[in-house]
């Protein structure tokens, strides 16, 4: 597993010859705002606002961020959960974002997802074993071998496959998202997008399930986007990671770069506000951070980190920084590295 | 005179596969001006423990069994309700997680801080009004008397959970229970939380009781810590021999599964299995089940908690020195 995972950190977008397995394009996702008995639109909200990166082969991208910045949005539209409003998303080579209903099947059976709450995610009312087959029965697949095939999956994420005749109640929240990443396997995908697939556990578990994520990583040779609020877990399970911002990519490159030398101002900020791990470590650099998250539906003009930056420019305040390469693979939407 | 004092305290729920203890023999102490955090996963009994201080144990069904919760020398499970009204908001406050539903919605936040001065404080109105906006002006707010008009909807989760610290404050209580105050809040609002929740035990020398399940806080906040377990202590110490010399294989493997910004692992330690459940518990000791180092000694007798260090108790045969790691 070790070699495998070092090749995948040093494939960058600047170096590699590779063919990306997903490109992003300008990915745009908007939301109408609407109001009164018309439901006429009075505004929009800018989840997504101009992201564009690409996912090579074999490697997990991160994408972190707090709340409200537009990663779990970036996530389901990437996956046609939601209609992309503007932009482009090329799928091994070909370009899903246009494609009708009917289209995507083909796709979907290579790109799944792990949602974060395994309490709401799985139907209550299925049995395990029932929620397994699904996926094979919505394509079609492997009629007369499916159970077969369950208790396969049920085995390769760690659980016994005696239990699949109950119910989603009747496991923990960790199992419970073994099961989720069992039937996200279940059509042998070539990417998963994982929206925040650890943060309900405890951390017991949780690194767990960062294990057993690593472990399928290597044997099905999958490519993830992993998409979190955890810094260090994001660390850890992460080659390149994208840090987002109300809506914008603000930062992008390999974990070593960002940890070790975080250019953009927000990302500085974000890490230096992680709890220390240690009591006796101090933190003389903390940065911290006043005011709130602007409103999405009303981003700032110019940069939009531009209220909260404490190295905010009059420049800042009126345009608005474009994702440049600064160094190699290391991308950065900043004006102080213009 | 020892702030808080909580000494075997048992808390049971009946259930219908009869009576279920949560919290079992749980002893600890807090001082003025010191924070003692109580760490554990879903389902170790530490937020219940937080409740039972309270007197707020879900009814019906549950109950504080046996023990005793000491307040400055006065026992609080055997006070009566009217008493526990005026401790409460006064003397012993209490953060929660959810600050979405621990605000009354239909309430101004003038109004909310306000109520607390007036039932516990007897101020009148428009002094109650002055006092809430300066407490709104020490937990971080630049426009509070604007912010006194409006509504919690009207707020990030971050503001609101510091208009709960501001409630919290408002009678100058000696002990502050905060239970995973920043357990919903986005890391960099996290910050400006811990960061306020420090300086408030300096300047009020009240004693933090903090329940968390974030070793990250813990090692921000605590002076003393407390680790549970299946609802038993499983460990105690000060906050910095707990993460240079943890004793327990709990805690050991705790402190390991989490990923960290400095230092990067390939693969990350984790412990085996699941929390057993409450109805359901090992016979010997309740980390058996899923211990590295079990041995049949675990799995026969339950262990006491004992001084192991100077400062610092576990709950286990190994810490005490009457079993040994087996070689591997």
């Amino acid at each position: 597993m070790t070699a495998q995972r070092q090749d995948a950190t040093t494939i960058t977008p600047s170096t590699e010859t590779a063919k990306p397995l997903l490109e992003v394009k300008n990915l745009k996702k908007y939301f109408a705002v609407k109001s009164g008995v018309l439901q006429r639109t009075v505004g929009t909200i800018k989840a997504v606002d101009d992201v564009s990166f690409s996912i090579y082969p074999g490697e997990t991208l991160g994408l972190v961020g707090e709340s409200g910045c537009g990663k779990s949005t970036t996530g389901r539209t990437i996956i046609r959960l939601y209609e992309p409003t503007e932009g482009q998303i090329i799928f091994d080579g070909e370009d899903v974002s246009q494609q009708s209903e009917r289209h995507l099947a083909h796709f979907r059976r290579n790109m799944q997802m792990v949602f974060q709450d395994p309490f709401s995610s799985l139907n209550p009312r299925k049995t395990v074993g029932t929620l397994l087959a699904e996926p094979f029965s919505v394509h079609g697949l492997f009629r007369g071998e499916r159970q077969h095939r369950v208790d396969a999956l049920m085995e390769t994420v760690g659980l016994n496959p005696a239990l699949k005749n109950r119910y989603p109640h009747e496991f923990s929240g960790g199992q419970r998202q073994r099961i989720s990443i069992a039937r996200a396997l279940a059509l042998r995908p070539k990417l998963i997008i994982g929206d925040e697939p650890v943060s309900a556990l405890d951390v017991s578990i949780q690194s767990q399930v960062l294990n057993l994520m690593a472990d399928l990583q290597d044997e099905f040779e999958l490519t993830y986007l992993f998409i979190a609020h955890d810094l260090a877990v994001v660390k850890h399970i992460s080659d390149r990671i994208g840090v987002m911002y109300l809506g914008n990519l603000v930062e992008l490159t390999n974990k070593a770069n960002l940890y070790r030398e975080p250019l953009h101002p927000y990302t500085q900020a974000l890490l230096s506000a992680v709890p220390k791990s240690h009591p006796n470590e101090s933190r003389p650099d903390r940065v911290l951070l006043q005011g709130e998250i602007p409103s999405p539906a009303n981003p700032p003009t110019g940069c939009v980190f531009n209220t909260r930056c404490p190295k905010a420019m009059d420049h800042c305040r009126q345009a608005k920084p474009t994702l440049i390469e600064h160094k190699p693979d290391h991308w950065i939407a900043c004006h102080l590295y213009d | 005179m020892t702030l808080l004092d909580v000494k075997n305290l048992c808390t049971e729920f009946k259930s219908k596969r009869g009576v279920v203890r949560v919290v079992d023999d749980v002893s600890f102490s807090v001082e003025r001006g010191e924070t003692l955090a109580i760490v554990g996963e879903s389902g170790s009994g530490k937020s219940m423990t937080s409740l039972s201080i309270m007197g707020l144990v879900p009814q019906p069904g549950g109950r504080i069994a046996s023990g005793q919760i000491l307040l400055e020398g006065s026992d609080l499970v055997s006070a009566p309700k009217e008493a526990l009204y005026q401790i409460r908001g006064a003397d012993i406050a209490m953060v929660f997680q959810e600050p979405m539903t621990s605000l009354n919605p239909v309430l101004t936040i003038g109004d909310q801080i306000a109520e607390v001065l007036i039932y516990h404080k007897h101020l009148s109105r428009s002094a109650a009004r002055l006092e809430s906006i300066e407490l709104l002006k020490r937990v971080g707010f630049a426009r509070a008397e604007s912010l006194y008009d409006e509504y919690p909807h009207q707020l990030s989760g971050g503001m609101r959970q510091r208009v709960m610290i501001a409630i919290a404050l408002s009678c100058n209580p000696k002990l502050l229970i905060a239970d995973e105050p920043t357990t919903a809040l986005d890391v960099t609002v996290q910050a400006q939380i811990l960061d306020l929740l420090r300086r408030l035990s300096a300047d009020y020398d009240s004693g933090i009781l903090l329940i968390t399940h974030d070793l990250g806080v813990v090692a921000e906040l605590a002076d003393q810590v407390v680790v549970m377990y299946a609802g038993q202590i499983v460990e105690q110490a000060a906050v910095a021999d707990l993460f240079d010399y943890p004793q327990h294989p709990y805690t050991q493997g705790l402190m390991a599964s989490v990923p960290r910004l400095d230092g990067d692992v390939k693969r990350l330690t984790s412990i085996a299995g699941n929390v057993p459940s409450p109805d359901a518990l090992p016979r010997g000791c309740r980390f058996s089940t899923r211990c590295p180092h079990a041995q049949a000694l675990c799995v026969e007798q339950a262990p006491e908690l004992k001084p192991v260090r100077s400062g610092q108790s576990a709950r286990c045969f190994l810490a005490e020195g009457r079993i040994f790691k087996e070689a591997s």
